[in-house]
């Protein structure tokens, strides 16, 4: 079965490689992601690593990659995709790049940093100019608002004494040296201008009241603009104030105040002349500013789109470069610093292209001297690879959720990629949700390309899409078990014509009676009275059944009062079947596992008597089962068989009338006495004779001499003189060899007896869910056509509604809740009731070095 | 009782048939071992599931209880 019945053979492979062309075949192989390499130097700190400068190297890029990405995001510029970038742009991208084309990329990134640092600082002086100009211009216009105010004010009051008050050069306060206002004293009036965050006006006036002692008069208005901080990037709401007070004392007060609230002081001239000519002054710096501004922001703009253009691919030739970078440190300096070692995981049918790879690396680093490889003798536990394809990749992850295989174990995923969506389907059978399930499946398949590339789905989409071929024949399979059943949305359909004679009746209705007529039984009813009619309940006979319905489940009992009394003991019958072919199916997998690994005292005491026992009790039961159905029994005759089963125990050697099931005179009794008298022994069998042999070879073998334990670092491959003071494999990561205790084994071997024995008949009864699941799932379906569905009929209006609602509830209920409820118990009963029969799963996976993981990791953090 | 013995008969054979044919034409690849077992497998799971539902209703220990008003016309 190729490579997903064991996984594949693996070899531990030893490179020695020269130093200038160790870069170049880490990257071919990472290319490859054939290889598993080996931390040789686990007690070396990630600091004190060969390579670690080029690793801070790749650091300092990323770290500048991604601040181009910040740029490129606060421009707002998109970052295409790989694949659509221009090819002669991404090109680089498709193979690793060479460490010459690592020093150019830092030169080009250190180039691009410093200039996008420069034109971001220019940018934000500019920025800085801009918003002081701005608020200055701002000032100005309010300031002479607030003297334009101040003096239509005064001439409203004065009218009489400035006949021509429209003019501002004669206010009296619009010039504020003009200290006349105040009476006969001569005080200087000065006033600061400044502009200060909003929302601190109200604290800045209070303070400004309380240090003067209310001898400054403050004057503020809000700034429409918006003012952005160049140094925060944000939008600031401002006022702008102007603060009037009397002498210089107060004059420095207020500048420190101002000050405190961080508040920008500009100079403001007294008089309106030179404020006029400050605006016109302050406009044409302004609008010289808007255009450098203007072009700084292209000019970063231009960069910043070719940064866009080859961002992705910089970032998947960092990644590759210290993954590179990454598995270099993981080797063996030589003494002489001239060559590099390496051990690495290989599997055995990807040899052939790791030399190809060795020799291609060979060629494009120019390196004089070939890298010598050897296959390493060791013991070692290799990891578990299995080639998967996109088909089997689901399966295979089921299995591997539990636990990975063992190396070269028996997989169970082969065998789940049917038992799996079988098993469900025993659970989900309808054929209706089996039909829109399979189709869902379909469609996902059908548009499997795009969606791949989707990837706003979230988790839960994910999870659907990867397990899109599980569904796929989840829903085969439901449909079929469906028509098995005779559930399509639980209706029934009568295909082949019912083996039961049901008779045609007719509704008699005459005045305020309502009477049914027609032949039952041989007696014919004409309906018209209470005598004459035909019975509420018609009771059919067994004997009247003229033939089985050849292909699943016989319509008539969709009607039928006492549906379930028959279908439950089916159901239950069928369970118990299925489970004891699935458990005794995982025993004999494990015949496989003994004899791969040469185990031969694990079938004579583990495999025999476990199928032994399993047969004699439960393989009697399955066989029970199908005696009695294919038997003929009068009603009250029919012997229970779970009372049988019991009794076969309790009453050892007896036999109780009801209990007889076939034979003459106790045949049944010495059967089953026979059958009680193996399965008994079979405990003992598997309980004493393996520790007993273990623990004897464990002796023998102590005393034995220990010569043949020093064949680690025996190179296999030739070329033996190639580097003789390699060491080879450490013992520090030896694998655990099996405990050779003599108390551990004999509590090892009464754990497993025990768990066995007692879990044949858990199991067993744990398979009774594939009828309690089914059953479910009818009665819900049901409830739901009764409920919902039927309540529309007869009302085309009332009917649409109740389509919708069933439609729904069909949809959200029965196919994704009791989907999900089904596949987790068909997980349960795969990872629990089949595979502790065979399965082991204490592998590690295989991770070999690829490029591919590497750019697909980043995507997922 | 004989007749059903055929139907089993016919229909085991069917099983039979379907599973060979994926067995012995499954496509030449490294997948064709796994097509086999798979096929097989299906054809079993298949043929079990039928077998049990027939047999059980070969000899039915009860008969279906039927409300006359169920089956009524008008």
């Amino acid at each position: 079965m190729g490579s997903m019945f064991r996984s594949e053979e693996m070899s531990l492979v030893q490179m020695i490689i020269p130093t200038d062309a160790a870069y170049e075949v880490v990257g071919q192989l990472g290319e490859l992601g054939i290889a598993q390499f080996r931390d040789l130097n686990p007690e070396v700190s990630a600091f004190q690593r060969h390579y670690v400068n080029e690793v801070r190297r790749c650091d300092e890029m990323e770290r500048r990659v991604r601040f181009f990405e910040l740029q490129l995001g606060k421009a707002e510029i998109p970052i295409p995709d790989v694949e659509e970038v221009p090819s002669e742009v991404g090109r680089s991208s498709a193979s690793h790049p060479s460490p010459q084309q690592m020093d150019e990329l830092e030169y080009k990134f250190t180039q691009l940093d410093k200039e996008l640092k420069e034109i971001n600082t220019n940018e934000e002086m500019l920025d800085r100019n801009n918003l002081e100009l701005t608020e200055l211009s701002h000032i100005l216009r309010s300031t002479r608002e607030f003297f334009e105010e101040a003096q239509t004010h005064n001439f409203d009051d004065n009218s009489a004494a400035a006949p021509g008050g429209r003019d501002e050069h004669a206010s009296l306060l619009g010039d504020a040296e003009a200290g006349a206002v105040y009476g006969a004293h001569t005080v200087r009036v000065g006033f600061v201008a400044g502009a200060i965050p909003r929302e601190r006006i109200p604290v800045f006036e209070r303070v400004l009241w309380r240090a003067t002692r209310g001898n400054a008069f403050l004057r503020h208005a809000p700034v429409d603009a918006d003012l952005t901080d160049p140094t925060t990037n944000t939008v600031v709401p401002k006022s702008v104030f102007l603060v009037f007070f009397q002498g210089d004392q107060l004059e420095a007060r207020v500048r420190k105040i101002a000050e405190g609230f961080s508040a920008t002081i500009y100079p403001c001239p007294q008089t309106a002349n030179e404020r006029y000519d400050l605006g016109l002054q302050v406009a044409q710096r302004l609008q010289d500013l808007e255009s450098v501004l203007k072009k700084t922001r292209d000019h970063r703009r231009r960069v910043l789109a070719t940064v866009a253009l080859q961002i992705s691919s910089w970032s998947i030739q960092i990644k590759k470069i210290k993954g590179i970078f990454h598995t270099l440190n993981m080797f063996n300096i030589d003494a002489s610093s001239k060559c590099l070692v390496s051990e690495a995981w290989v599997p055995n049918c990807f040899l052939p292209d790791m030399r190809g790879a060795l020799s291609r690396a060979t060629e494009r680093s120019s390196s004089t001297i070939p890298p010598i490889v050897h296959v390493l003798a060791t013991r070692l536990k290799p990891p578990t690879f299995h080639r998967l394809n996109k088909f089997t990749a689901g399966f295979q992850n089921i299995v591997d959720a539990y636990g990975v295989a063992s190396y070269r174990e028996v997989n169970p995923a082969p065998f789940a990629i049917i038992t799996f969506p079988f098993l469900f389907a025993v659970m989900f059978g309808d054929f209706g949700h089996g039909f829109l399930m399979a189709l869902a499946a379909w469609a996902l398949i059908h548009w499997e390309k795009p969606l791949a590339r989707y990837k706003e789905g979230g988790e839960i989409f994910d999870t659907f899409f990867g397990g899109r071929y599980i569904i796929l024949l989840m829903g085969l399979f439901s449909i079929y078990t469906g028509l098995i059943y005779n559930d399509i949305f639980s209706r029934s359909v009568d295909f082949f014509g019912s083996g039961w004679d049901v008779p045609s009746v007719t509704k008699v209705v005459v005045g305020n009676w309502t009477g049914y007529s027609g032949t039952f039984n041989g007696t014919f009813y004409d309906g018209l009275t209470h005598n004459t009619s035909l019975p509420e309940d018609l009771y059919l006979d067994p004997l009247w059944n003229t033939h089985t319905y050849v292909f699943g489940m016989d319509p008539v009992w969709a009607m039928a009062e006492n549906r379930l009394t028959f279908l439950n003991p089916y159901k239950m019958k069928m369970s118990v079947i299925l489970g004891v072919c699935q458990m005794l199916f995982g025993i004999v997998l494990g015949v496989f596992n003994h004899t791969y690994f040469k185990r031969t005292l694990n079938i004579v005491c583990e495999f025999i008597p476990q199928v032994l026992f399993l047969l004699c009790i439960f393989g009697y039961l399955v066989l029970m089962i199908f005696y009695k159905w294919a038997n003929f029994w009068p009603h009250s005759k029919a012997p229970s068989l779970l009372i049988t089963l019991i009794n076969m125990f309790l009453k050892f050697g007896n036999i109780e009338t009801e209990d007889i099931l076939y034979g003459a005179e106790g045949a049944q009794a010495n059967l089953q006495s026979a059958l009680v008298i193996i399965a008994l022994m079979c405990v003992p069998w598997m309980l004493i004779p393996k520790p007993y042999l273990l623990i004897r070879a464990n002796k023998r073998h102590a005393h034995a001499p220990l010569h043949d334990h020093d064949d680690q670092g025996h190179l296999l491959g030739g070329e033996e003189h190639a580097a003789p003071q390699v060491a080879a494999v450490k013992a520090a990561d030896e694998p655990e060899e099996e405990s050779h205790e003599p108390g551990e084994i004999i509590v090892h071997q009464c754990i497993h007896t025990i768990e066995f024995c007692l879990g044949c008949i858990s199991n067993t009864a744990s398979y009774l869910r594939l009828w309690a699941l089914s059953l479910a799932h009818a009665q819900l379906s049901e409830v739901l056509w009764d409920m919902v569905m039927h309540a529309g009929f007869g009302n085309p209006a009332l009917l649409f509604f109740a389509w919708g609602g069933w439609a729904f509830l069909t949809i959200a209920v029965l196919l994704i809740m009791e989907g999900l409820s089904a596949f987790l118990h068909a997980l349960r009963l795969h990872w629990v009731e089949f595979q502790n029969k065979f399965y082991e799963g204490t592998g590690r996976k295989f991770h070999p070095f690829s490029f591919e993981a590497l750019i697909k990791g980043q995507d997922e953090e | 009782m004989v007749a059903g013995g055929i139907v089993i008969l016919i229909f085991t054979i069917v099983f039979l048939v379907l599973g060979g044919a994926g067995f012995f034409f499954a496509p030449k690849g490294p997948n064709r071992g796994l097509v086999q077992t798979m096929s097989i497998l299906t054809a079993f799971c298949m043929w079990i599931f039928w077998l049990c539902t027939f047999m059980s209703q070969m000899n039915p220990l009860i008969a279906p209880i039927i409300k006359t008003e169920d089956i009524a016309k008008n």
